[in-house]
């Protein structure tokens, strides 16, 4: 009773809600008001440069005029293949460096450190530095490839053949450390005894790798890939500063380009419309993966 | 089948814990050999040397008169049932049944693994599981599915290590039975570790009893129960357990303690006079607590026993039934 008494000011619901406004505030403030704001600009003709001109209502007409664009097109295009090649890498290679790094061996920890050090580093420096390794003449990156094998000379971003690769390599540098990282738990959390037990039952490697390793590490790796995923459908800065989009338009992917749309062409309402396109594809994809996940792991 | 033999076998962990020391012992052919001990004996070890789990430090392992010693756990072809389940989690029973078939070294075709699993599923009561996912069984499935796993094979030798105790009374009965009809079927090779004396008792052929590390007598279940070679053996079987008590209380003033089993105390005649402290009434027997100079004293008495606690009343010790131990706690053989 005394108790209640002291307290008497503030109910459970109350304090609850104490802990939960300030981020529930800032949420509101800076997620879901801009996300709605830009869902109503989609709809009306703005331009944020031309100040005291009234927006007008246009309908679906900015929408309709993103989806016929072919260039819109080539940016999504450019984006998969992005994507496409990024997660595959860092699955394979993050896969292979955690079961490597899951045996037991001198210096295993001070290796796991120097391997994860790329992701701690900032994108736009990471952007700089690799402009200077691809550099043709004096880059670091040519000098080695050429040093198995002899390309002559090549320009990593030079060439709009080999940018869209250029982006590729310094993504998976950077980021095979995180699908690494987590795989790497997912493989510390399967029992050794399983092992023992496999052993006992005669399986072979190969056996134990696919009965026991592969579908105890395989829900850690999906939602690796789930995080890697949605962060290089918006990947902006590392290839701004790598190659600014270029040569042409060959690593424009579909964030630079509406970056371009929004804030050196001006054209508010059509880029919020891209926006939202955008917003509504990797959540709805996003979804559907998780679904997905958690079949596999209910499995 | 084979016949199994260890010879010499230590082991010392992290250079420093001896967990076993000069291990001796033979399981013959078809034989269900029961390790007892308390936790931490060593009983566990045993069994990951054998099965090449653990790498041993002196001694050899021979399986049918052929070291083991150095190979590895897949080509020594034994079985072993974890304590705990270590069923592969993402398979269903039926897939766990079968994967130790489907080894590169049996490569059998699928209708047999088929006829095989169902075969053992049925024996063991698991067949409406087959398509359940491993985990979504009760711990005593679970442990069906394991010993499955093991009887599926035949290998040359199956390692059990305490299979039942993590069942509850019913099953663990059951299942005892079960095993022992299996291995009499099967006419296997059985190294079966527990710290339950009815397993124990049940069960085996032969019984090892295991000390720190040390194998302290080897014998049927009749000859360590009859015949213990120490105090600390006497006490690993039998319930309820056996009184262990000083020479002097008898007037054997040469002989340090002697024990003597509860069923070997007799009340209502005898010359010797002690007061009842407490009554258990079992069922079948009935376990009576006596307070004689001091000493507690159990007695089991056949079927119901009427008195009162606090009574005074005579008892009388079977002189031929007394074990005798020495200041160490060894036996001390009459000759």
């Amino acid at each position: 009773m005394s108790v209640k008494k002291k307290f008497k000011g503030l109910s459970d619901k109350a304090v609850a809600w104490l802990f939960i406004g300030p981020s529930v505030f800032l949420l509101l403030a800076i997620n879901i008001y801009p996300l709605i704001y830009a869902i109503r600009m989609s709809f009306t003709n703005f331009y944020a440069n031309k100040i005291g001109r009234e927006p007008q209502f246009v309908g679906l007409k900015n929408y309709i005029k993103v989806l016929n664009k072919e260039a819109i097109w080539e940016k999504m295009q450019v984006t998969a293949n992005f994507m496409f090649w990024t997660l595959l890498l860092q699955a394979v290679i993050g896969l292979g460096l955690a079961l490597l790094l899951n045996r037991k061996f001198k210096g295993n920890e001070l290796l796991t450190t120097l391997i994860v050090l790329p992701m701690m580093l900032s994108p736009a420096v990471v952007g700089v530095f690799w402009t200077y390794l691809y550099n043709p003449q004096v880059g670091l990156f040519n000098y080695v490839v050429n040093f198995f094998y002899d390309f002559g000379s090549f320009d990593m971003i030079g060439s709009s053949e080999l940018a869209p690769w250029s982006i590729v390599i310094v993504d998976t540098w950077m980021w095979t450390p995180f699908t690494m990282l987590i795989c790497l738990a997912g493989l510390r959390s399967v029992p050794n005894y399983l092992y023992e037990a496999a052993e006992v039952d005669r399986a072979s490697k190969w056996q134990q790798f696919i009965y026991i390793t592969l579908p105890s590490v395989l829900p850690f790796l999906l939602l690796a890939l789930l995080f890697r995923g949605i962060e290089n459908f918006k990947m902006f800065d590392m290839v701004v500063e790598l190659t600014s989009g270029g040569p042409g338009s060959a690593t424009e992917l579909a964030s630079i380009n509406l970056k371009r749309e929004a804030f050196e062409k001006w054209k508010t309402g059509y880029s919020s419309a891209f926006a939202v396109i955008l917003f509504v594809t990797i959540f709805g994809f996003g979804n559907v993966y998780v679904k997905v996940m958690n079949k596999i792991k209910e499995r | 089948m084979a016949k199994i033999e260890l010879k010499n076998l230590s082991k010392t962990y992290n250079k420093k814990i001896e967990a076993l020391h000069d291990i001796n012992f033979t399981i013959e052919d078809g034989q269900f050999f029961v390790l007892l001990g308390p936790s931490g004996a060593g009983k566990t070890t045993t069994l990951r040397c054998i099965a090449g789990l653990e790498k041993i430090d002196n001694g050899s392992i021979l399986f049918n008169d052929e070291s083991v010693t150095e190979d590895q756990p897949a080509s020594r072809d034994v079985c072993f049932v974890f304590q705990q389940y270590s069923l592969y989690p993402h398979y269903s029973v039926y897939e766990n049944l079968a994967f130790p078939l489907r080894s590169p070294m049996r490569k059998l075709p699928e209708e047999e693994i088929k006829t095989k699993v169902e075969n053992i599923a049925s024996m063991l009561k698991i067949s409406n599981k087959l398509n359940n996912k491993a985990t979504q069984l009760s711990g005593g499935e679970m442990q069906r599915v394991a010993i499955g796993r093991a009887l599926v094979r035949e290998p040359n030798l199956y390692l059990m290590d305490e299979p039942l105790s993590s069942l509850d009374a019913k099953l663990r009965e059951s299942l005892r039975v079960e095993l022992k009809n299996i291995q009499t079927n099967l006419n296997a090779t059985i190294l079966y570790v527990t710290h339950d004396q009815a397993e124990a008792t049940t069960l085996a052929d032969k019984i090892g009893v295991l000390k720190e590390g040390h194998l302290v007598q080897i014998g049927t279940p009749e000859e360590i129960y009859e015949n213990p070679n120490s105090i600390y053996v006497s006490q690993r079987l039998g319930s309820p357990k056996i009184n262990i008590l000083p020479g002097t209380l008898l007037g054997m003033n040469d002989v340090p303690t002697f024990g003597i089993r509860p069923e070997n105390i007799t009340i209502g005649n005898g010359n010797h006079l002690a007061k009842i402290i407490s009554i258990e009434n079992l069922g079948s027997e009935t376990v009576v607590a006596l307070n004689f100079k001091d000493q507690e004293i159990l007695v089991s008495i056949q079927g119901n026993y009427k008195s009162s606690i606090n009574e005074t009343i005579n008892f009388d010790i079977n002189n031929a039934k007394v074990l005798k131990f020495d200041q160490e706690g060894n036996r001390i053989y009459e000759r």
